[in-house]
């Protein structure tokens, strides 16, 4: 899933280079949903670890 | 120099500025052998992510939605890295994650640069006049030599991730090997 999210960054690059809104804007929500996503996953696993 | 003008040419610096925080993150990965933790990956996207912002600006022109982009990004990146200050502190035997860096974590400094990010960008929206806007004519070679730097850091952090992810899902809570290669 990492290397989909930065998949998905640099996708929200180019898009940015083709428009400043439309597409980029919903790249970057995309984006950032798949972040938050990850982060639940990891901040909520239940390894007993410290990370 | 209009403060539209200003900003356009800062926005090349704020990219620099995160691109090497980017690679000084993969110098430590590489030279120190620190394999990141998914929080350490988290923190890189945010900053990636952050970077669309100034990005947009090279692109596009000074408009006040691409800082709202970078604040939303930063906001995301400083709550990432201070889960990762918390989770050190609530323990105060616990020496944190990774070689320190002038005193201080890898996550640490990153929480720093989330807020200086949002600080920058607040100070931006602030002093640019409603209606003032500067685009060049076209993108000069130092405007094309910082987006290709920051898209060669992101092809990177994708060969990166691949290599420790291997073809699993998620990341290894407590990397210690780099799973494409195990």
């Amino acid at each position: 899933m990492a290397t989909i999210i930065f998949l998905s960054l640099l996708a929200t690059l180019y898009a940015a280079t083709r428009s400043s809104k439309g597409l980029v804007d919903i790249m970057f929500i995309v984006t950032f949903i798949l972040i938050v996503v990850l982060f639940l996953h990891h901040s909520t696993d239940t390894l007993n670890i410290n990370l | 120099m209009s403060n539209a003008r200003l900003t356009y040419t800062l926005a090349h610096f704020y990219v620099l500025a995160l691109v090497g925080v980017l690679l000084g993150a993969f110098g430590i990965q590489l030279i120190f052998k620190e394999i990141p933790c998914p929080l350490c990956y988290l923190q890189r996207m945010g900053m990636a992510l952050a970077a669309i912002g100034p990005c947009l600006v090279i692109l596009h022109g000074v408009r006040v939605k691409f800082f709202g982009m970078t604040i939303v990004a930063a906001i995301l990146g400083a709550t990432i890295s201070a889960r990762q200050v918390l989770l050190h502190i609530a323990n105060s035997a616990d020496p944190g994650y990774g070689t320190p860096v002038m005193g201080l974590h890898l996550y640490t400094w990153a929480f720093l640069v989330f807020s200086t990010m949002i600080a920058v960008s607040g100070l931006h929206l602030w002093t640019i006049n409603e209606g003032e806007s500067y685009r060049p004519a076209r993108l000069s070679r130092f405007s094309k030599c910082v987006l290709g730097i920051f898209v060669i850091v992101l092809v990177a952090n994708v060969v990166s991730a691949f290599v420790q992810t291997g073809f699993h899902w998620f990341l290894p809570g407590n990397p210690t090997e780099y799973r494409l290669f195990h």
